[in-house]
């Protein structure tokens, strides 16, 4: 049903196969909550840029960051974006039909009562590349972030609350055996003559029975594992010690810094040239 | 959001249950970039709507302040952490959505989860999400305030439909098997056979 090793957070990212401070690739040494500052500082520049080729720019320098800063593959980086052709389409689509200044725009073809506009075709490309931005952004940050060390990260840094960290790692962590449970249940009502449709229309019945005994399963697990946390005393103090700690080191800082400076020289670059609109004409 | 009133079973179910809505929002995110995308701008905003159900679900079952807001963050989490088109902007959605929910449950002073605060919640949840959809990605600058207008009618609906009936019957079948016994929502429930 699900793919195994997209489910099992501890298979690819287990704790000894971390790297260590000072090793593995440059993005997977920074600073989670950090790296996420640096994300989240592009992604709202790029909410604010209105053309197609400012975006662009963006995703082009975010692939090559996640190539040759995350160690990623571009096989890696494309492959998961290659859905967005689809999204992209979609939106053309969209904006010939509903895109507002389609009136007033002059048609560049004309297909019976539809014309295809600039308008719309400059809609379209500003809202496709922003999308590809956004993705390609987070796409990098969880390919270089265990999210362990992301949970973690909020803890020692956010102040977040460490209840909510850990009961959210323990949900994270209760995956892989809902997928086994999921087998499981499945095996049983085979033994019982349950047929198994296939086919688009059988999914809602096939959802129905196994929805039910799943979330029932995780929900009973969860309370055994509540016993088991209470007996180790978890939240019976303010404060905890941890085997692990997340820190910020100078070249954090650093790593913020030069991405502000870097995109900041794009949309400087690209307004000088008159590219860049930054509102809605 | 404390968690100092919640004992530790509250917290792991609300969680499990978080985590289990952020696959399915996974799973709907995979569709909705690939089948949906048949469905054309204002009209997909029909399906939206089961994006509201982590911060519906959760609050049913659990009954707890912070309850919504958790379930909604944390499923959002999953299904970013998963990989999904929106990336981190799944996290702005969640906490819009959450914190709509969560409002309306607050003027209940986290007193009533049933009929009609649960689709109220989800009712606003919807509201404040179309309206973070419409500045984040622009839609204002590309359609029509009447088509984004009725985007937004479409999007309340389903968040109605598909996040709140939808958690009620989730959280009503489960309390059905004794499985959330202890909880707010399983008191008195099991049936003496």
């Amino acid at each position: 049903m699900l793919p195994g090793g997209a489910l099992d957070p501890f298979l690819s990212s287990a704790e000894d196969a971390l790297p260590a401070p000072g090793r593995g690739h440059y993005l997977e040494r920074r600073n989670p909550v950090i790296k996420l500052l640096a994300v989240v500082l592009v992604a709202l520049a790029v909410t604010f840029l209105f053309d197609p080729v400012t975006p662009a720019v963006i995703f082009l320098l975010t692939l090559a960051v996640g190539r040759w800063g995350g160690g990623l593959s571009l096989r890696a980086l494309l492959r998961p974006l290659a859905i967005f052709l689809l999204a992209g389409f979609a939106i053309l689509v969209a904006n010939l039909l509903f895109n507002k200044d389609n009136a007033v725009s002059p048609a560049l073809v004309s297909i019976g009562p539809f014309k295809v506009t600039v308008a719309a075709l400059w809609a379209a490309g500003s809202l496709w590349f922003r999308l590809l931005c956004f993705a390609s952004l987070s796409l990098v940050f969880v390919r270089t972030t265990p999210p362990q060390d992301l949970i973690l990260s909020l803890v020692h840094q956010l102040r977040l609350s460490y209840k909510a960290a850990y009961g959210t790692m323990v949900g994270y962590r209760m995956l892989p055996l809902l997928q086994n449970d999921y087998i499981t249940i499945r095996a049983a009502q085979r033994v019982r003559g349950v047929g198994e449709k296939g086919g688009v229309w059988h999914i809602w019945s096939r959802t129905r029975r196994y929805a039910l005994p799943l979330l029932t399963g995780a929900v009973r697990r969860a309370g055994r594992v509540a016993v088991a946390m209470d007996a180790r005393a978890f939240g019976a103090f303010p404060a905890r010690t941890y085997r692990r700690r997340m820190v910020v080191r100078k070249g954090d800082l650093l790593f913020v810094a030069a991405t502000v400076v870097v995109v900041a020289a794009v949309l400087l670059a690209s307004w000088r040239l008159g590219i860049a609109r930054f509102t809605v004409t | 959001m404390s968690f100092k009133d919640w004992n530790t079973r509250e917290l792991v179910v609300a969680a499990v249950l978080a985590v289990v809505v952020g696959v399915i929002f996974w799973g709907w995110g995979l569709l909705w970039s690939s089948a949906f995308q048949a469905v054309p701008f204002p009209a997909s905003y029909s399906l939206v709507g089961l994006w509201m159900l982590g911060g519906l679900l959760v609050p049913y079952v659990v009954r707890r302040p912070g309850a919504a807001l958790f379930g909604e963050l944390v499923a959002a989490f999953v299904s970013m952490a998963m990989g999904n088109q929106w990336g981190i902007l799944t996290m702005a959605s969640g906490l819009v959505q959450g914190v709509g929910s969560e409002a309306v449950f607050a003027c209940y002073r986290w007193r009533r989860f049933g009929f009609p605060t649960l689709y109220l919640a989800a009712a606003l949840a919807g509201a404040l999400s179309i309206l973070l959809d419409t500045f984040v990605y622009g839609y204002y600058a590309a359609y029509t305030w009447s088509s984004i207008g009725v985007a937004a009618i479409l999007c309340v609906i389903s968040s109605v439909v598909l996040g709140g009936v939808l958690a009620w019957l989730l959280g009503e079948a489960l309390a059905r098997t004794g499985a959330l016994s202890g909880l707010a929502i399983g008191a008195g429930r099991v049936k003496k056979v």
